[in-house]
This record gives C-alpha cells, structure tokens and sequence, in this order.
C-alpha cells in the first residue's frame, strides 16, 4: 500500500480543478492527475492511500500538523505528512484573483530551524504549474531527506507567486512548529523500507530424527526471505529454507523406497509465513525477529534423475532472529533503496512424524550469513 | 509432493488474506476537497482526506458518518468563535441532526489570531433522508456558524458534501 502511495504521489503530483468541481464530484477521497493537465485525464484515490502526518508536529489545539495562508487572494493550505521514505508537504492553493498565477514549484523553499534550506523534490515533474482564476490546486510534493527533520523545532515553506508574466507577485508563506511537549517522533525523520528481500547462505544443525538421517554435523543452507511492512515496526514475511544432507545414512531410509535409489540426494525445504517485528537502531544497524508456523519436507531424488523421487514432510515451527548493517543507500530519482548486510540464526523445530518406514523430528539450527535490499 | 502441499497451503493462506480485504460493504458519503474562508478564518475538510478510519454506521432507519473540518484564525484580530451547539446540516431544504465539537469536547471554541481548530461533527441522516439517498444521490451541506465573540450575529463556514449511498453486499 506504502509504494502505492509513493506512486501516486510521485507520479501525479499536482492537478487542477475548477471550485465548481466540487459540487460534482463525489470522489473516493481525492482527486489527483496528471501533471499539467488542468483537466481530463485523472484518478481516484482512496483516503487509505494516502499518507499520515508527522504526529510530533501536529497543532495540539487542532491535532494537525497544518497551516493557512490567506494573502494575495490566494488561500493555501499546507500540511507535513510521511511515508516510509520521504517526508512530503501537501499544499492545496485556491486562486481567488481575476488572473492566473503561476506557481514556481523547484522554487518552494523549507528553512528548517538550524538554518538548513532545502527545495522539494522534483525529478522529472513539471516545474511551474498555473492555476486559473478561481480554480485549485493540491498535491504533495516529497522533500530530499527525512532526516533534516531531526532535531528541528520550525519549519518555514515559502511558495513564490508569479503573474502569467513570469513577475513576481507575492509569497505565500506558513509555518510549523514541533510540539516540543510530546517525544519526537522516529517515524518523522528515520528512513525505513516496506518491501525487503534476503538472500542468506550459511550451514545448518540438526538434533533428533532430522541428525539421524546423514553422518555430518552440518550442511548448506540457502535462504530465501521476503518481507513487507505496514509500519515501522510489523510486517510479514514469507520464507524459504533448501537444506542440502549430505552422507544420507542408509540405514536411515533402509526400509523407503529410497533404499532402492543408487545414489540418493536429499533436500530438505521450508516454507514459512509470519509475523516479523523490526527495530533499527541508529539508522544503520536493524534487527528482525520473525515467528511463523512452516512446513518441513524431504525430498529424495536419484542423483541425475528426476525422475526417480520421493518426500516425506511435517509441520513446524520456524523462528529467526537477524542482525543487519546498513551499508549502501541507493537512489535513483524517487526510488530509494538500502543494502544491508548482517547475520541470521535460525530453528525450525520439525514436529515428529512417522510412517512405516521413515520418522522425522526434531530441531534443524541455521546460522547464515545475508545480503537484503530494502525498498 | 510435499514440498508442493506445503507451497500450496501457503499460497491459500496469501489468497485468504487478500480476498478478506476486499469484502468491505458499504461506501457512503464522501467529500471533496475543499477550502474556504470568511473573515479572516480560513477552513478545509482535509482531515476527511488524511484521517485513515471513519466511523459510517449504515442502520435499520438510520445513516451516520463523521465529518471533520480543520478551522484556523489566520487574518482576524478580533477572537472569532465557532458556535458548535448550532452547527447544522442540510439535505435537500431538510436540516438533519449534526452533532460537533473540538478534540477537547468543546462546543464554543474561540479562535485567537493564529490558532486552529479541528471541528468532528457527527452526522446522522433521518430515515426518510437515507431511504432518499438509496434511490437518488444528493448533496448536503455542513453548516458551521461563527461570529465575533461577544456578539449574537455569526455567518457560517459552509462545507459541500456529496451523500451516495453503495452497498456491494
């Protein structure tokens, strides 16, 4: 839902509309469009899409992190609102002049309370935009850095306004202040990704059963995890384990159908969906902590024949614990994404099972080394 | 296979999960940006845009849905004050019952120069209104009155809504 919004938000920044528009449409939240088109083409989004605002920089008399501006027959509202990447302001101008004004978008302007000046992010959207006389305007515009929030107590935006000559007429200009009396929010000024993905490579334990079937202590393990986050803290994730048994003991599989195999090869997978709780410290260093029920099976196969298989599986349970270091941020326009590198250890305890021939059970440990990529 | 039952329970579970969101029922009265300003106070419904959870209470009889409005003293020296107790809305020529106040419970609500409010109102359409609405969509108005303080004249900040009911049961 997260990168929905950036989307809309990134790809249609800015419509407008006429005032009467509002008797008419009776829109599922709000109204946005292309950039440019006064009319025409545009979409409908849902309020559940769109961001929330920065909680510690809310008015506490009205529970909005907002401001007016009433001046130069232009009303405007500008408001602070987050997503997981970017903070972004929402500005809504109604012209009520005779003329069409021009507003110079690159030139918007943030002073920040330690003196720090920066413009909104554009990309590749327009620069300018016009709004006609009694028509508006609204959009949100995303800002470089979540983190030149940190520690500030005000906040200025400055909007330019040009005639249709390209002069300057006037400026609007609002204002915030951080509620200083509630903690300063995380969730303002810290980066965090949505979607994650973890490739990890490492070797595996097992006790029980599961040790009973090869002579080694330990194999390769090979871990694939997906993750998606719908705050800070919570997501899910869905997860793959191949653990490779090397020195199958025969008479382990003495009486399966294995026992027929010349060479057999055994593989043992997981797949797990869960709950995962992240927490990052210092921006740089995160930990996650994943719990999901999971299935755990063998797969038996005739080495170099597909033909030639058999599996045998149980429910378990699968826990994970992960240590990352953020070492690259990467940004390629509105797409920001992070590296991280870090360890996991893992158990998945495999709830004995037995047929007439094979029993399973038991506990397999991983411990792994991984690469993520967050966005 | 089990690898394949495990996959397979795991994709069930997924599809589970998403067919679940898409069995929200009933959509009702939505509002269009809007922003308006009289004597010196400048208002919009952006809240209605930003506030991710509305209550809407689709009854036997009865239809209700919050509607909320953020209100600042932008321009006016003189304290403005919103008359919450005599906030209104209206359907079609018929005033229906509309309950608001501040985030403090506050029905007289003084606006100094600079400060802002959020005004929740609680609208409950009459039956006779509802039972309109599921055959025809119309358009009410919130009517939010205000005046200087002190004073028993007040004008009123007027927000346009659009009522539809849709039930995808």
């Amino acid at each position: 839902m997260k990168s929905l919004r950036v989307l809309i938000l990134t790809l249609s920044l800015f419509s407008s509309h006429h005032l009467m528009a509002n008797e008419v449409l009776a829109t599922a939240g709000f109204v946005t469009g292309t950039i440019g088109v006064v009319s025409g083409f545009s979409y409908q989004v849902g309020r559940a899409y769109w961001p929330k605002e920065l909680e510690d920089w809310q008015n506490p008399q009205s529970g909005a992190a907002v401001d007016f501006a009433d001046s130069c027959d232009l009303l405007a509202e500008v408001r602070l609102v987050r997503q997981s990447r970017y903070n972004s302001i929402f500005l809504a101008v109604q012209n009520h002049r005779d003329n069409s004004v021009i507003l110079p978008l690159d030139e918007i302007q943030l002073q920040f309370s330690n003196g720090r000046e920066r413009r909104v992010l554009l990309g590749t959207a327009q620069k300018q935009l016009e709004v006609r006389s009694r028509w508006y305007t609204m959009g949100a515009l995303p800002l470089p850095r979540k983190k030149d929030f940190k520690g500030q107590e005000w906040l200025r935006v400055s909007i330019p306004v040009r005639n249709e000559k390209g002069e300057d007429i006037c400026e609007i200009t609002t204002e915030f202040r951080r509620n200083t009396e509630a903690p300063e929010s995380e969730k303002s000024y810290s980066e965090t990704s949505v979607f994650d993905v973890s490739l990890e490579l490492g070797t595996s334990f097992r006790t029980g059963r599961l040790g009973d079937l090869t002579d080694s202590d330990s194999d390769g393990v090979f871990s694939v995890n997906l993750y998606a986050f719908s705050s800070s803290h919570h997501g899910v994730y869905l997860g793959f384990d191949f653990e490779g048994y090397e020195d199958l003991l025969a008479n382990s599989v003495a009486n399966t159908s294995v026992a027929n195999f010349s060479d057999p090869n055994l593989v043992g997978f997981v797949s797990a969906l869960g709950y995962v709780y992240r927490r990052t410290y210092k921006d740089r260093h995160s930990l996650y902590l994943s719990v999901a029920p999971s299935y755990y099976s063998l797969q038996f196969n005739e080495s170099g024949s597909s033909a030639d298989s058999d599996t045998f599986g149980s429910w378990s349970f699968s826990s994970r614990i992960s240590y990352d270091y953020k070492f690259s941020r990467v940004a390629s326009g509105f797409w920001v994404g992070d590296w991280s590198a870090g360890i996991t250890v893992s158990d998945h305890y495999v709830l004995p099972r037995h047929s007439d021939s094979l029993a399973i059970g038991g506990h397999s440990v991983g411990v792994l080394a991984r690469l993520r990529l967050g966005y | 296979m089990y690898p394949r039952r495990g996959s397979l329970i795991t994709l069930v579970a997924i599809l589970f999960l998403c067919s679940s969101c898409t069995r929200w029922i009933v959509r009702g009265p939505q509002a269009a940006y809007q922003i308006v300003s009289h004597s010196g106070l400048v208002a919009s419904n952006s809240p209605m845009l930003f506030e991710h959870h509305h209550s809407r209470n689709l009854q036997e009889g009865q239809y209700s849905f919050e509607y909320s409005v953020v209100v600042q003293n932008k321009t006016s020296d003189e304290e403005q004050t919103l008359k919450l107790a005599l906030a209104n809305f209206v359907v079609n020529g018929e005033e229906t019952s509309v309950v608001c106040h501040d985030l403090k419970k506050s029905k007289n609500v003084v606006l100094v120069k600079g400060a802002q409010t959020q005004v929740k109102c609680q609208v409950d359409l009459k039956a006779s209104v509802k039972n309109q609405l599921l055959n025809k969509d119309s358009q009410g108005v919130l009517k939010i009155p205000y005046g200087i303080a002190q004073t028993d004249a007040f004008q009123t900040l007027d927000f346009k809504h659009s009522l539809r009911i849709e039930d995808f049961e």
